[in-house]
């Protein structure tokens, strides 16, 4: 299949190329030719069947040559040709312009000079001419000549400082360190780090709860010695509230009370823990967030409360300390001012509760009078 | 000893530990194991003694055993039930020195994102340690931010030093007015942040604090120089360097003469000198192969058997980076592709690396099927090629064989995958870069173009730019006109986009469109005021010292080229006449019109079937077929 193309495409060549061909018997052979390579098929599925259109509707002397030759079923009709002509326009139209734009190579250029053929013969020539012309590799009757499109290559990345400029490190400076604090520590430290890792577990004894702290107040260093963690510290309020409360407020200043207040925070709402909190409020400017979602958070603990005689009792704690809050000016009222009333509303049984609403909304009137232009006011 | 023992064994234990302590600063270091060996720690300091011990060792060692020290800081760490991988278990300052050894040994290793994780966590909970441990930590914090190329963060530890450890004067200035060993080293510190954020008018006034006869500061000095531009004065002031006793690269863990080399090369690549940096790279590529060579003996360690701060000092794959972008603007890119593809092997996150591979592959394209001689740049050389292949036959049946018209490239049987110069692999490597720079202001994880200094939000836009006109063009050459068409569409889109991208945006968009059977829209791309400004950065953006000669480089050029292009398109509508009309008043012997006019000339006569007036275009343009 692939032969009969190219030998068509070299016939095809050949009829283009007049003085390849001089006589016109040859170009009607050539026709012939290509007509019979593909005669098993219908001739408009003919891949040179433009070539025949091009003689039939140009070249009338070869058409009544070829009438003769052909058998009459596929004798060119005047309507048959133009439904070819249709047949090929269609084909064509998919191919697109771009594609389909080239044209030969080969430009002839006639040397009439006389002994310019030189030696050769007229066939030899001739010969001669074809077969460098159709010669594979990469025949010149195959190439085409095209419109080019001018491609630009992009220029390279503008960019600064690109390349690495080495400067000296010192990588010798930075050495493995032996630790010099093994068994240096101060003896108070040693007995500081058992005594809190019993405070961890259980309550101390009022002797060793003194000696605890006496020993932090001591060497400020040691709160950092006796292995506290965040995650130790729920135990710690519950079981030492005292001792939690000298350890927050000696860590007040270091990074890592950030990580403490979210641990506390987040932890059961108890009577220890609150107790904590409150006297850290009254010792050192708590972060005012840490606050607001402290006491969001207990109000919570206690509507979920089951117990009836353990809710009643948190709620009432719980009031007193808001009392406190409100009264030692520790936390802004307005910014919990609905959620501490809804609280309010809620246990408004409880004796504590009813007082602190009347409280909030004493300071709520005294609010909007002192917004109240002064002649306004009762 | 012994004869307290029995009354206080915690004691005598003490003492130990002390004389152990005092053994180990004076150097001593086989008796202070011995020392460490008597101890019988209870279960409290089982670690710390543990850990002691190994250190003892390998400073016994003459720090060359790394690999065991290595091992034995793991088993401490089982045995203290503690992962150094994950951070959350370092709770108890009691290990933070075990903590900070590991980080000491993975920045040996070049690990610095890891070293950083640990050590900045460690730098939490410095207050209760002695003075020394935690000045240590700190020094180690802020060389990992350097390393890591997170300059903003090495200012802050260093600020944090300052406030920790500079309370009273004296601790800054001797009383002879000079400064002190720790202000000095602040200030070097201080000063590498300000180069990696280019901070330039703040290191010039402060590198004046540092000492003439300092090494450090020639460094510093010229690399100042060297970013502002003044690539002379940064020679003179590096070549001070020249004059000074090295220290060998066993004793600091890094060779001067390699960096010194590497360095000239940085500024004569900006002198635009490529060939002079190619030949300065060579040379520090060999010291620095010289230099860390492995010793014979490596006594089975796996890092060689060499003191540990020497196991990376390796500076290897930084050279080939440098060298294969001196090699692609010097016009050889074969060889920039090999240096680069090595690179890339460590750097496969920097997609300005992956841009330069694939434009290390566009040029060897070029110089391949155009002839771009090589020292030119990629365009400028629009060879002119000759019109005839040859010709055939004599006399009357003499024929002409035209030059005919290159077909898209054909892509070759081997996997497009494997490291070759190809336009395939380009394809690959810009769509890695695609991937990696993400859209203009998504910006969650920032681009990092390690091993160079980091890049600001408005740098990785124009790298943006070049990826996708380098992707529109590579894809128009291997014959994806729909690709193509995507890419120059987004390239028109973008900010900070430059003048000569935009034109070439357009003119990719136009062949694109061509090819797509749409010629109408692609006459709305080739309008002739694009051709005002080709200039090659965009307005707010600084331009690289490093000159390219890129064609077209006048706006005659450009409005040449559009002009060509828009006969293109004429003639492929079947407009022949308008191209024709075109093609009459541009002159192919000025050097601004593209050479192939001649072709579309020919074409166009051939195409009118005139065949005299061809022959006397090939005869006018190759005078040896007449």
């Amino acid at each position: 299949m692939f032969c009969s193309f190219a030998v068509g495409n070299a016939l095809v060549f050949l009829i283009l190329q007049p003085d390849m061909l001089p006589h016109p018997h040859q170009r009607v052979v050539a026709t012939a030719i290509l007509y019979f390579l593909y005669k098993n098929e219908p001739i408009k599925r003919n891949p040179f069947a433009n070539v025949f259109l091009h003689i039939m509707l140009f070249k009338k002397p070869a058409s009544q040559l070829l009438h003769s030759e052909l058998p009459p079923p596929a004798a060119a009709s005047e309507t048959s040709l133009a439904e070819l002509e249709t047949a090929v326009q269609e084909r064509l139209k998919d191919v697109p312009p771009a594609a389909r734009s080239g044209v030969s190579v080969v430009v002839p250029d006639p040397d009439l000079r006389p002994d310019a053929s030189g030696a050769y013969s007229e066939q030899n020539v001739t010969r001669r001419t074809v077969e460098g012309v159709l010669s594979s590799p990469a025949p010149y009757a195959h190439q085409r000549l095209a419109p080019e499109f001018l491609r630009l290559a992009p220029p390279l990345h503008n960019c600064i400082d690109e390349m690495v400029y080495m400067v000296p490190t010192e990588p010798h400076e930075h050495q493995v360190a032996y630790d010099p604090s093994l068994l240096t520590a101060p003896a108070g430290v040693g007995e500081a780090r058992q005594l809190m890792a019993l405070a961890v577990n259980g309550p101390l004894t009022l002797q060793q709860q003194n000696q605890l702290i006496s020993q932090l107040k001591r060497d400020l260093k040691t709160v950092y010695q006796v292995g506290v963690t965040p995650v130790k510290l729920p135990d710690l309020v519950e079981h030492n509230p005292i001792i939690a409360i000298e350890v927050l407020l000696q860590l007040m200043d270091s990074p890592q009370i950030t990580d403490f207040f979210n641990v506390l925070v987040n932890m059961e709402m108890s009577l220890h823990s609150m107790e904590v909190v409150n006297r850290l409020t009254t010792a050192v400017e708590l972060p005012a967030e840490f606050v607001h979602l402290y006491i969001t958070n207990c109000i919570a603990t206690c509507g979920a409360i089951k117990d009836r005689y353990m809710q009643n009792r948190l709620v009432r704690l719980v009031c007193v300390f808001l009392q406190s809050l409100i009264r030692n000016k520790i936390i802004n009222v307005q910014t919990i001012l609905i959620e501490v009333q809804a609280f309010c509303i809620d246990f408004i049984r409880i004796r504590e509760a009813a007082a602190l609403f009347r409280l909030l909304k004493q300071l709520d009137s005294n609010e909007h009078v002192s917004q109240l232009p002064p002649g306004q006011r009762t | 000893m012994s004869s307290k023992s029995d009354k206080n064994s915690g004691n005598s234990d003490k003492e130990l530990a002390v004389k152990a302590k005092s053994e180990f600063n004076k150097g001593n270091y086989g008796n202070c194991v011995q020392i460490l060996e008597k101890l019988t720690a209870d279960k409290s300091c089982d670690v710390k003694l543990a850990h002691n011990k190994a250190v003892a060792e390998f400073y016994k060692g003459g720090l060359k055993k790394t690999e065991s020290f290595q091992k034995a800081l793991k088993a401490i760490f089982e045995k203290a039930k503690l992962r150094p991988e994950r951070l959350e278990t370092l709770e108890d300052v009691d290990t933070c020195v075990l903590y900070y050894n590991y980080a000491v040994i993975l920045y040996h290793l070049r690990q610095y994102r890891a070293a950083l994780g640990i050590v900045s966590k460690i730098s939490r909970y410095i207050e209760p340690l002695d003075d020394g441990t935690a000045k240590k930590i700190c020094w180690l914090l802020a060389e990992c931010c350097l390393s890591a190329h997170q300059p903003a963060q090495a200012l802050d530890a260093v600020r944090f030093i300052e406030a920790k450890f500079v309370t009273k004067p004296e601790d800054a200035r001797k009383k002879d007015g000079t400064l002190t060993s720790l202000a000095l080293r602040m200030h070097r510190y201080r000063l590498r942040a300000g180069l990696q954020l280019h901070n330039l008018s703040d290191v010039a006034s402060d590198v004046r604090l540092l000492a003439d006869t300092d090494m450090s500061r020639a460094f510093i000095e010229s690399y100042s120089e060297y970013l502002s531009g003044r690539g002379r004065s940064a020679v003179s002031v590096l070549n001070r360097v020249a004059g000074m006793t090295l220290p060998p690269y066993r004793a600091t863990g890094e060779h001067v003469a390699t960096m010194y080399y590497n360095n000239l090369a940085c500024i004569h690549h900006y002198l635009n000198k490529p060939n002079v940096a190619g030949y300065y790279l060579r040379r520090a590529i060999a010291e620095n192969d010289a230099a860390t060579a492995p010793p014979a003996k490596t006594d089975g360690d796996r890092y060689g058997g060499v003191p540990v701060h020497a196991i990376g000092g390796s500076r290897h794959y930084e050279l080939v980076y440098n060298a294969g972008i001196a090699f692609l603007h010097a016009g050889r890119p074969k060889q920039a592709f090999d240096c680069l593809t090595e690179a890339i092997q460590v750097y496969h996150t920097n997609p300005r690396l992956w841009l330069r591979l694939a434009e290390c592959c566009i040029l060897a394209h070029r110089q391949e099927k155009h002839g771009d001689e090589p020292g030119t740049a990629a365009g400028v050389g629009v060879k002119r090629q000759s019109l005839i292949q040859g010709s055939i036959g004599a006399g009357v049946h003499r024929k002409l064989i035209l030059r005919a018209t290159p077909t898209a490239a054909s892509s070759d049987q081997i996997s497009a995958a494997i490291p070759n110069p190809t336009l395939e692999f380009a394809s690959l490597a810009l769509r890695n870069a695609c991937l990696i720079l993400g859209e203009d202001g998504e910006g969650e994880s920032p681009v990092t173009v390690e091993p160079a200094n980091p890049v600001t939000p408005d740098q990785v836009q124009t790298l943006r730019c070049s990826v996708l006109s380098a992707s529109s063009y590579v894809h128009l050459c291997l014959g994806d006109p729909v690709l193509a068409l995507e890419d120059a569409r987004k390239l028109l889109t973008q900010r900070l986009l430059a003048p000569a991208q935009r034109l070439l945006g357009h003119l990719y968009a136009a062949e694109a469109l061509l090819l797509l059977d749409r010629a109408d829209e692609a006459l709305e791309h080739l309008t002739p005021d694009l051709s005002a400004d080709v200039s090659l950065h965009a307005p707010d953006v600084a331009p690289s010292p490093v000159e390219q000669r890129w064609y077209p480089n006048s706006p005659v050029g450009a409005r040449m080229c559009l002009q060509y292009n828009m006969a293109v398109v004429r003639t492929i509508r079947g407009e022949l006449e308008l191209a024709w009309n075109l093609l009459r008043t541009m002159n192919p012997a000025a050097p601004e019109v593209p050479p192939q006019v001649v072709q579309l000339a020919l074409y166009l006569q051939l195409k009118h079937g005139n065949l005299d007036i061809v022959r006397s275009i090939i005869k006018q343009h190759s005078p040896q077929y007449r």
